[in-house]
This record gives C-alpha cells, sequence and structure tokens, in this order.
C-alpha cells in the first residue's frame, strides 16, 4: 500500500495543475496589498479572509483536479490491473489513493498556510497562533473533501465526480446554516429532513475559525478536538464505503 | 507567420476598439439589486467560505464612493451593510460606517438604527451597537432620552471610551432625565482620577440638582395653581400641603418665589445673570471707547472699564467668546 501512496502522491507532485493553482493561491494571498489600500484601514482583516479564503478554494480545486482522475486514469489507462496483481487488496488500493490525495493536499495548503501565516505575522508584528489553527481547519475541511472526492471516484466520471464534489461542498456550507433558519421560520419538517442531511454531508462549518482568526477570539478547545476528530472519522468512513464500492466494482 | 503575428494584432486592435465602444447597460448600482436579503443571506454566501463577508465590504466601500463621487441617493445602501452585517454581525467597523452613512448620506436613520439594533443582540461583546444607536438617535432623531439610555447602555463595557460617560449624561440632561443624568456623573466622579474631571462633575451633579428642585417646585407651583385658580400669594400657602419643605441650593443659595415671575428661581441663577449683564455692558463700554472687543476680560480691568471682574457664582471661568460672556 506504501507504494500506492507514494505513487499517487508523486504523480500528483508532478501534475503541473498542481503548480498552477499553488502559484495563483500565492498571487491570491498577497493580493491583499493591492487591494489593502482600498478597505477604510482593514487591511489586516481583509489579508485574513482573502487569504484563509484562498487556502479553501485552491485546496478544493487540487481536490478536484487532482483527485478525480487519479483513480480514473488508473482505470482508464488499465493500470490498476497491474497494481492489484500484486500482493495488494482492493481496499488497500483505494486507501492508499486517498492517503497519496491526502498527502497532496496537505503539502500544498501547507505551503500556502505557512506563506500565509508569515504574511500575517509580518502584517501584525506577532506570530499569529490563530492563523495557524485556521489553516489547520482548513486541511481538515479538505481532508473530508477528500474522502468526497474518492468515493465519488469509485462510480462517477471525473467531470460528475467534481460536480458531486462541488455539490457535497455547498451542502457542508449551507446545511448547518439551514437548519436555525428553518427552524426560525417554523418549517418544522424541513428543519428535520435538514438535520437529517447535516448527518449524511460534512459540516464545514465546524472547521471554520475565520471568525477566531479576525476578531483574536479565543479558540475554544473542545471545538477544535471534536471538530479534528469529527473530519477524520468522517473521512475514514467515507474512504470505507469508497472501498467497498470499489471491491464490488466489476473491472 | 508574420501574416498571423498581424491578424492577432488587428483582432486584439478591433477587440479593444469594440470593448470601447460598448454602452452600459446597467447604471453602476443595479446590480446591487440583486443581492440576497434578509435572513436567508447567511446560508446564501456560505459557499463563499471566508471570503464572503471581505468581498461584500469592499462592494460596500466602492457603492459608497461611487454614489458619493455621482451624486446618487445611496439606494442600496442599506442592503450592502444588512447583508454584510448579516453574515458577518461581530464586524465593529462595519457598523460604524454603515449606520453613519446610512443615516447621514442615505437619509435613513431609521433603517441605520435598525440595523445597530441587530447588532445589540448579535453582537453582545462590542460597545459599538449601542454606542452608535445613541449617536443616530442624538444627531437624527433629537431623541435624547434614547440617546441617553444607548449611551448608558455602552459605558457597561470595560473598554468604552470615556467620553462616552458624559455623552451619556448630556443626553439625559437634554432629555430632562435628571435622575439619570446625575446617576452618570457620579459613575464619572467615580472612576476618574482626573481632578479637574471630578470637579466638572461635581459642578454638573449640583447644575443637575437645582434644574431637579425647580421642576419640582414649579411643578407644584401648577398643582397649587390648578386646585385654587391662581398662583399662591406668598410660599407659607404652598407650605405644608403642596411641599414639605424648600430643598438647599447646592451651590449655597436658595430657590426663592417670586410671584410676579410666576415660577420658583434660584438665587445663584439671578447672581450668575447680573454678573453676566454686568460683563457683557463692560465689553459693550470697551468696544465704544476702543472700536472693537478685547482679546481677554482681564482686559477690561487693565483699561479702567471695570474694577475686578467679580468671581463666577458657580466657581467655574466665565465662557467668553465674540465680545459676549456666557455662563
Amino acid at each position: 500500500m506504501k507504494e500506492v501512496v507514494l505513487n499517487s502522491y508523486r504523480e500528483a507532485i508532478r501534475d503541473h495543475v498542481l503548480l498552477v493553482v499553488l502559484a495563483f493561491g500565492i498571487v491570491m494571498i498577497f493580493s491583499s496589498l493591492i487591494i489593502g489600500p482600498l478597505t477604510l484601514g482593514e487591511e489586516i482583516r481583509l489579508a485574513k479572509g482573502i487569504g484563509l479564503g484562498s487556502i479553501l478554494f485552491f485546496g478544493l480545486l487540487i481536490i478536484l483536479f487532482i483527485g478525480n482522475r487519479t483513480l480514473y486514469r488508473e482505470l482508464n489507462e488499465k493500470t490498476c490491473y497491474l497494481i492489484l496483481t500484486r500482493p495488494i487488496t482492493r481496499f488497500q488500493f483505494i486507501a492508499g489513493k486517498a492517503i497519496g490525495l491526502f498527502l497532496t493536499t496537505l503539502v500544498t495548503s501547507l505551503i500556502l498556510g505557512i506563506i500565509f501565516i508569515s504574511y500575517i505575522s509580518l502584517l501584525t508584528g506577532t506570530f499569529q497562533l490563530t492563523a495557524l489553527l485556521a489553516v489547520i481547519g482548513i486541511v481538515f475541511q479538505l481532508t473530508m473533501l477528500v474522502g468526497v472526492v474518492i468515493l465519488a471516484a469509485t462510480f462517477l466520471n471525473p467531470f460528475l465526480g467534481s460536480v458531486f464534489t462541488i455539490f457535497v461542498y455547498i451542502l457542508g456550507q449551507m446545511i448547518p446554516r439551514a437548519i436555525p433558519l428553518a427552524k426560525f421560520y417554523k418549517h418544522h419538517a424541513i428543519a428535520k429532513i435538514l438535520s437529517l442531511f447535516h448527518y449524511i454531508f460534512p459540516d464545514l462549518t465546524y472547521l471554520d475559525f475565520r471568525e477566531m482568526l479576525i476578531y483574536n477570539n479565543p479558540m475554544p478547545l473542545d471545538r477544535l478536538l471534536f471538530g479534528f476528530s469529527y473530519a477524520i472519522c468522517y473521512s475514514l468512513v467515507l474512504v470505507f464505503v469508497a472501498g467497498l464500492i470499489f471491491e464490488q466494482k466489476d473491472l | 507567420m508574420k501574416v498571423r503575428i498581424l491578424i492577432i494584432l488587428l483582432l486584439m486592435l478591433a477587440t479593444f476598439s469594440f470593448q470601447r465602444s460598448i454602452p452600459p447597460i446597467y447604471h453602476h448600482s443595479e446590480p446591487l439589486a440583486f443581492l440576497p436579503t434578509g435572513p436567508t443571506v447567511e446560508m446564501v454566501t456560505a459557499p463563499w467560505g471566508p471570503i464572503a463577508p471581505e468581498l461584500i465590504w469592499l462592494v460596500a466601500i466602492q457603492y459608497y464612493g461611487e454614489e458619493k463621487i455621482s451624486g446618487g441617493k445611496f439606494e442600496f445602501l442599506v442592503d450592502v451593510f444588512d447583508v454584510l452585517l448579516r453574515i458577518d454581525p461581530l464586524f465593529d467597523h462595519a457598523y460604524q460606517f454603515g449606520s453613519i452613512v446610512i443615516a447621514d448620506e442615505g437619509k435613513n436613520p431609521e433603517q441605520a438604527i435598525g440595523i445597530l439594533k441587530r447588532g445589540l443582540v448579535k453582537n453582545p461583546s462590542s460597545w459599538i451597537p449601542p454606542f452608535y444607536t445613541g449617536f443616530i438617535y442624538y444627531i437624527h432623531k433629537y431623541d435624547f432620552v434614547k440617546a441617553g439610555k444607548y449611551f448608558d447602555w455602552a459605558t457597561r463595557y470595560h473598554n468604552v471610551p470615556k467620553y462616552v460617560y458624559r455623552l451619556a449624561a448630556f443626553a439625559y440632561k437634554k432629555g430632562k432625565l435628571h435622575d439619570a443624568a446625575i446617576l452618570t456623573w457620579k459613575k464619572i466622579y467615580e472612576y476618574t482620577e482626573n481632578q479637574v474631571l471630578k470637579e466638572a462633575a461635581l459642578r454638573n451633579i449640583k447644575y443637575l440638582l437645582i434644574e431637579k428642585h425647580l421642576d419640582y417646585l414649579n411643578d407644584r407651583l401648577n398643582k397649587f395653581e390648578q386646585s385654587h385658580g391662581r398662583k399662591p400669594i406668598s410660599l407659607s400657602e404652598l407650605i405644608p400641603g403642596y411641599i414639605d419643605s424648600i430643598p438647599p441650593e447646592p451651590f449655597g443659595g436658595s430657590y426663592q418665589y417670586d410671584p410676579r415671575g410666576d415660577s420658583f428661581v434660584s438665587t445663584t441663577y439671578l447672581q450668575l445673570q447680573e454678573v453676566i449683564a454686568y460683563l457683557n455692558k463692560a465689553l459693550r463700554k470697551f468696544r465704544v471707547r476702543y472700536g472693537g472687543y478685547p482679546e481677554r476680560l482681564d482686559e477690561l480691568v487693565a483699561k479702567g472699564i471695570i474694577e475686578s471682574i467679580p468671581p463666577h457664582p458657580l466657581g467655574r471661568f466665565y465662557c467668553y467668546q465674540q465680545g459676549k460672556v456666557q455662563w
């Protein structure tokens, strides 16, 4: 399985898409230098918001571009048959692909994250621990999306897989905010359905630490721990389901 | 190859000229008409992630600038700030800037107050929403009682600037809420270590006590008039029955009833009026003699217009500006 992990990681790192996305991410982080003066004294706030948003957005792009193709390419070019003749189960193959994609996402998020934290620390004059935690929060959000994309890749083509992942991302951001709204308008049935969806789709808001970063609010330890644990468990569930689907797949 | 490059350059030129010739379809502010509003905003903008509030802040500033330059009506100002503060209810600067421009340039103080009042609930750890609610009530609605109430609310936060206490006291005074104003000045007296401010607080408490006493005494006077159909001839008709006792005047003077004046007056205030009238008369004399007003009051003594400047009956300095003394 180690070979599968390293192979898919190396393959992704060699991909030009990754470099392009990374370059755009860096440009976006520093874009606040140009638009900062237009914000009426909110330069730091803008740098934090745009920087954090860029890491999430470009991380998502990497998952969509690379994650959806990784399995499809193996199946299409029939290279997976060669791998599966070795002493490796189909589940291990899927798990290896997921870990490889996770490593790619981790490395790119860390590169963007280090640039972002250094930039923010330079602007504020102090090391921003909240910036580090906010970046870690995004890494865990992306981890859940890695699970989603690997699951989608087992039964959808890259295009539909991307649509599916974007759909899940949007729902993951919207459902937690829609539930209180449904309750506010007393649509109890809708609130119940949304609550059910809340358990099915990933709740990305648990790991959104933007507010703590921008307002320097204290980061509750329980939210961090439960949030990270939730993301890990959720991703594992998806990878296991993807493994099951792949095992049943008629290759 | 050269032909192809020439074609590309020509096409680029054509593209630029077409681009420059395209007439604008929308008025610059119209796209804002499509902004989602109301409680669903937070959900609709969620997929934008952490960038959404920053982008809308930029849109708000840009919109404000465009309307300001073009002399627009700031039609969507409320909508933009409403959206921004719904998705980021902790954004203090947006409450400050938004409420002021909505009330001032957008001529819509009610909407500004509406947005700020939501901030009172959604951003309870900040003194900005209550302070600016008070500010809008004071400046735009002339509702000094409500202004005082919200300034007073803002003073409950530990990081509120100290001038807010004074604003609360002034607003209460303007709204004739003497007790609330006295209480606020007492708070100022307690928190400050600045001796000058302490003295100002004590002096203001005394003024307010005079106002409060005069209001009370004149109210009793009106009650007597309603019952008897006439004003009392002397104080003995009021005490007891209508007034238990005349309260002591805080500056050491007294309250006197003048049946001809139809109301109670403070002797300190009377003395003050007399002194000010005396000084203003001396200033007029100075102008007649020297063709202009003195720069400082003590020139009146130096030039022999008066022998000395009488002490201020309330123990403070005279306010002398543009040839006129005021208290």
